[in-house]
């Protein structure tokens, strides 16, 4: 009984302690728990990524912040693999007690966080993601994603590829899941939009282990006018010297998927193979006055220019506040009422996340590669609004599984 | 179908892939030949060459000349890496245990690719074409790189270079003499250390040379390094260890194979080389050209004091801590449980796996694979026929134990690097498959959705589950080092012929304990499978196996709560610091370096010391 009386102060402290906690609670942070792949390969698409959010965030806090708390975002390095993905996802819903989760730039860790929220009944605001899976066939109550999904990009080189001259095609992939969709919907919606559209043949391989003189050697006894291309990183970097080395493009028409994004182009340099029509970034050149100020903005604080993936990461900020400020609340039900629907402002126009199918209509760019002093750029470029390339919202809508749109 | 020009095309491209691989891989074959060290980090050399040439060429005026120069200047340059490498640290290493080496060389690895990430950052870099180089030449109406040429050219000399290092000069006399025998040549007055030195600076050169020729074919990125070391270890193996012609020819079949398979069945391109490997293994295991070398691989190290603790616990000691281990979920917050629940599950495949390289004398390098077809198996009964996780918990053992009896039959036969090896082609092989046959697995996505039935579904019952079937296996396991299988298994381990003179059939144990581990492995895969809701194929790839390897003997080869100790160490190091630091690899790699080079017996024995302390035994 002694000892009882002499805890009574600690207890009496801890108490209050926790009482004075629960006060503050109001100006505390609203925390965004990001996880992306920050070491290894693809750490040159997540670090522009992560200054993009960055420059968001401090925009926002600078203002007073979001329902009047600051936005606090907490990186975790994935290491590449959706498993630690996963760890580290639970790690900050259950640690660092985050709002929610944000994030993920390949397709299997975007899955993999995607299944984790849906289990753990937390929003997870996919950021870079390309499957088509993570928002339909896949999609869930929890999962908004804010990048175009991979068939968007197919339409937009389909409405122009079906301006070539040439119909015999043949593709160059390397083996997973978001490639194969993509070759699989561009023959089909090719073959409606061309009736002398033939399919030559596909030449696959392991992601980032192209043999680029075989894989030419096997394309060109396909015998095809046009080629439709999908490799990127250091595949991509490998083919396009190789096939201009052996005089592969000066006989074939090229559409291709990615290349035009900073990230994979200027690795080129001088290599970039001139002439392919491909989706990507005209960062340089749209001078769109919110793109400019962007772009402006984002050189002067980082002494670099913005990659897609801080565009991304800019983009997916304004998203989640907005969705918040909408919500007027973090509490999770509140917060998807909040996003459905949500229109926020980009530096490329206002998007909207469209409530039946949780994806953003956010726009991307198609045009030509071109060298212009030693460095590949985008010319001859459309922009293309996000509402004119998707899927409509019923189609979407009607690809979810039950339960999804609750 | 093919005409001749066609076929000589395939042929040449796949000569072109072979060329680079060879002078690789003939630079690790021979640093492996003199000091017997499987050096993990040698990839790491030739990714560090890449990087090295492509800043290089830049600094330079564009010609020809400088092309020549910056290759040169990398080779030295890489070199000089080496020498630093070989005096700071594999100087310290050849007398440490194999186990130990690999370690320390995987945290090179860890280190090399934190510090090109620093330096060069992430984004690829790609040399320039090579001035007179950039075109292409006709070969019987084919348009063919001309660089390509150069490569194939370089190729020949080296190998034309190394053969007369190694039979026309004394320096190659000695080297040839100290693969034979060590201790021979030590004891004819060569002094070793520049040698061995020598040798190690030769190879980190050859790596780096291969880097800079790649540099105008393939970009500098951070995956090179891994890539290229998995390539390299299975031309070495074909080729014969050692050989530098066996490498030659066997780097030539693998880019052959290669490039037929790109063109014809690109989905077993990553498999291809494995089989090969796995064939040559089982047919022939010292490879085309290799003289049976794996003799002084195996020499035991150390005499064992027993594999009993000095400072074990006593019985009172373990139930106090299992009572301690049931109170735990009470005051654990989640996200803790969790974390412990997985440190649970890795001690127990830490525990199998050191059964067998312990006791059973097997340094697998492939336990991802029954870890992973643990986790596989419950994930596609479910997936295909909706099997519950009782169901799946029961499959995941049987599914594991059976395909480790099937290796085992293989794999028993080998011994040293041998048998490492074709557990590594084995886990390769199965990686691939669930990595490439996307139908059936659905590759890299992974299969998702697999959570525990409802009545384990609250955390706290799962994690008694785990703690009993954990704890079951572990006391059985400890009970089985002790029986007399336990004691002719490490009969068999110390002097495979003197067991075989008693009586004791020693491939038969061996193969028995070779199954048994990669059952309960595969037991521990199911319960993973369970606790993170999702099958992967990272679960099979060497990372996994290597993290396996690190727990299991980071607490030491001769204690049983070695692996106990190591996994909960090194689970925790990697999760704080891949959670709260940026450049983690770097700090992991040097306290790998570190623990093989300043502590031989492991952490158990700091422990030991600590406790005999505290009961007031000094011993």
């Amino acid at each position: 009984m002694k000892r009882f009386r002499t805890m009574l102060p600690i207890f009496a402290a801890i108490t209050g302690s926790l009482l004075a906690l629960g006060a503050a609670h109001a100006q505390e942070p609203i925390r965004i728990g990001e996880i992306n792949s920050y070491t290894g390969p693809a750490a040159v698409f997540t670090m522009p990524y992560r200054n993009g959010m960055q420059m968001a965030v401090d925009e926002i806090n600078a203002r007073g912040g979001v329902i009047g708390r600051k936005l606090e975002v907490i990186y975790r390095d994935d290491n590449f693999s959706p498993a630690d993905a996963v760890r580290l996802a639970n790690e900050l819903v259950l640690n660092q007690k985050v709002d929610l989760l944000a994030g993920t730039f390949l397709s299997p860790i975007g899955l993999a966080v995607a299944n984790y929220a849906q289990e753990k009944k937390v929003v997870f605001v996919a950021a870079e993601p390309l499957t088509n899976q993570i928002t339909w066939g896949k999609g869930s109550r929890y999962v908004f994603r804010v990048r175009n999904p991979m068939i968007m990009l197919t339409s937009m080189l389909v409405a122009k590829a079906a301006t070539f001259s040439c119909s015999r095609w043949a593709g160059i992939a390397p083996i997973n899941e978001a490639m194969a969709d993509l070759t699989a919907d561009f023959k089909a919606q090719m073959a409606k939009k061309r009736k002398d559209f033939v399919w030559a043949g596909d030449l696959t391989f392991p992601n980032q282990k192209i043999n680029a003189g075989s894989a030419i050697d096997s394309l060109t006894r396909m015998k095809p006018e046009c080629v439709l291309n999908s490799t990127y990183g250091p595949d991509l970097i490998a083919f396009a010297r190789e096939g201009t080395t052996r005089g592969f493009f000066q006989k074939v028409q090229m559409a291709s998927v990615l290349s035009g994004e900073p990230e994979y182009l200027d690795p080129l340099g001088e290599d970039t193979p001139v002439g392919w029509w491909v989706t990507g970034y005209a960062w340089s050149d749209d001078n769109r006055a919110e793109h400019k100020k962007f772009r402006d903005e984002y050189t002067a604080h980082f002494k670099t220019y913005p990659r897609l993936g801080s565009l991304i990461g800019y983009a997916t900020i304004q998203a989640i506040a907005a969705g918040i400020t909408r919500a007027g609340s973090t509490d999770t039900e509140k917060l998807i009422k909040g996003l459905r629907g949500v229109q926020f402002d980009t530096p490329v126009g206002r998007v909207t996340m469209r409530a039946g199918d949780h994806q953003s209509t956010l726009g991307s760019w198609i045009g030509q590669l071109a060298l212009k002093d030693g460095k590949g750029v985008m010319t001859n470029w459309t922009w293309v609004d996000g509402n004119d390339a998707l899927p409509t919202e019923q189609e979407g809508r009607a690809l979810r599984p039950a339960g999804a749109n609750d | 179908m093919f005409d001749a020009a066609e076929i000589v095309n395939i042929l040449l491209n796949g000569w072109v892939i072979s060329a680079t691989l060879f002078i690789v891989s003939s630079g690790l074959s021979i640093v492996f030949g003199v000091s017997r060290i499987s050096n993990f980090a040698h990839g790491s050399l030739y990714m560090l060459g890449a990087y090295i040439a492509y800043s290089t060429v830049h600094a330079l005026p564009r010609s020809g000349y400088s092309f020549i120069v910056a290759t040169l200047v990398t080779a030295l340059a890489v070199g000089l890496v080496g020498l630093l490498i070989e005096v700071s640290i594999f100087r310290r290493l050849y007398r440490v245990p194999h186990h130990l080496q690999l370690i320390a060389t995987f945290g090179i690895f860890l280190i090399v690719r934190d510090v090109a990430l620093i330096t060069w950052g992430p984004q690829e870099l790609f040399s320039p074409r090579v001035p007179g180089l950039a075109g292409a030449v006709d070969i019987l109406g084919q348009a063919f790189p001309a660089y390509n040429l150069v490569l194939i050219g370089a190729a020949v000399v080296i190998l034309i270079v190394l053969q007369w290092v190694f039979q026309r000069t004394r320096w190659g006399v000695l080297l040839r003499a100290a693969t034979q025998d060590r201790d021979m040549v030590a004891a004819l007055g060569v002094d070793q250390k520049w040698l061995f030195t020598g040798v190690f600076v030769l190879s980190a050169m050859l790596a780096g040379l291969a880097g800079a020729l790649d540099a105008p074919r393939l970009p500098a990125s951070l995956g090179m390094d891994i890539n290229v070391i998995i390539e390299a270890f299975a031309v070495v193996v074909i080729g014969g260890m050692g050989s530098i012609v066996g490498c030659f020819l066997a780097s030539l079949l693998v880019g052959i194979l290669t490039a037929v398979s790109t063109i014809f069945i690109p989905q077993l391109t990553l498999a291809l080389v494995f089989v090969v490997m796995a064939l040559v293994l089982v047919v022939r295991p010292q490879g085309f050209f290799g003289k049976n070398a794996g003799a002084s691989w195996e020499d035991p190290g150390e005499p064992e004091h027993g594999t009993h603790e000095r400072a074990d616990l006593s019985r009172r000691g373990w139930v106090i801590l299992l009572a301690l281990a049931c109170l735990l979920p009470a005051v654990l917050p989640a996200y803790w449980l969790d974390t412990l629940i997985e440190t649970l599950i890795l001690m127990f495949v830490a525990w199998s796996f050191y059964f067998m390289a312990g006791p059973g004398g097997m340094m697998s390098f492939g336990q991802a694979a029954f870890f992973g077809i643990g986790v596989y198996t419950p994930a596609l009964l479910h997936h295909y026929y909706g099997t519950h996780m009782i169901t799946g918990l029961v499959a995941a053992p049987i599914a594991a134990g059976l395909a480790a009896l099937a290796v085992s039959w293989f794999a028993v036969r080998l011994s040293g690097i041998y048998f490492a090896m074709l557990t590594l082609a084995f886990a390769q092989i199965v990686w691939s498959v669930v990595f490439q046959w996307f139908d059936l697995t659905n590759g890299e996505l992974g299969i998702l959705n697999l959570w525990p039935d409802p009545w384990a579904s609250d955390r706290r019952v799962f994690y008694f589950l785990t703690l009993t079937i954990t704890a079951a296996g572990i006391a059985a396991l400890r009970h089985v080092v002790a029986s007399p299988f336990g004691y002719s298994l490490r009969a068999g381990r110390d002097s495979e012929r003197r067991a075989e003179a008693t009586g004791i059939n020693v491939r038969r144990q061996k193969s028995i304990a070779f199954a048994l581990a990669g059952m309960l492995s595969g037991l521990a895969g199911g319960l993973m499978l369970y606790l993170k809701g999702s099958a992967f194929p990272s679960y099979l790839d060497i990372g996994t196996s290597f993290d396996v390897f690190v727990m299991a003997l980071l607490g030491g080869l001769q204690s049983l709560n070695g692996p106990i100790i190591g996994a909960v160490i090194y689970r925790v190091l990697k999760t704080l610091l891949q959670t709260y630091v940026e450049h983690w690899n770097i700090i992991m790699g040097t306290a790998l370096i570190l623990l093989s080079l300043f502590m031989p017996r492991g952490l158990s024995p700091l422990i030991e010391r600590f406790s005999a302390r505290r009961s007031g035994k000094l011993t």
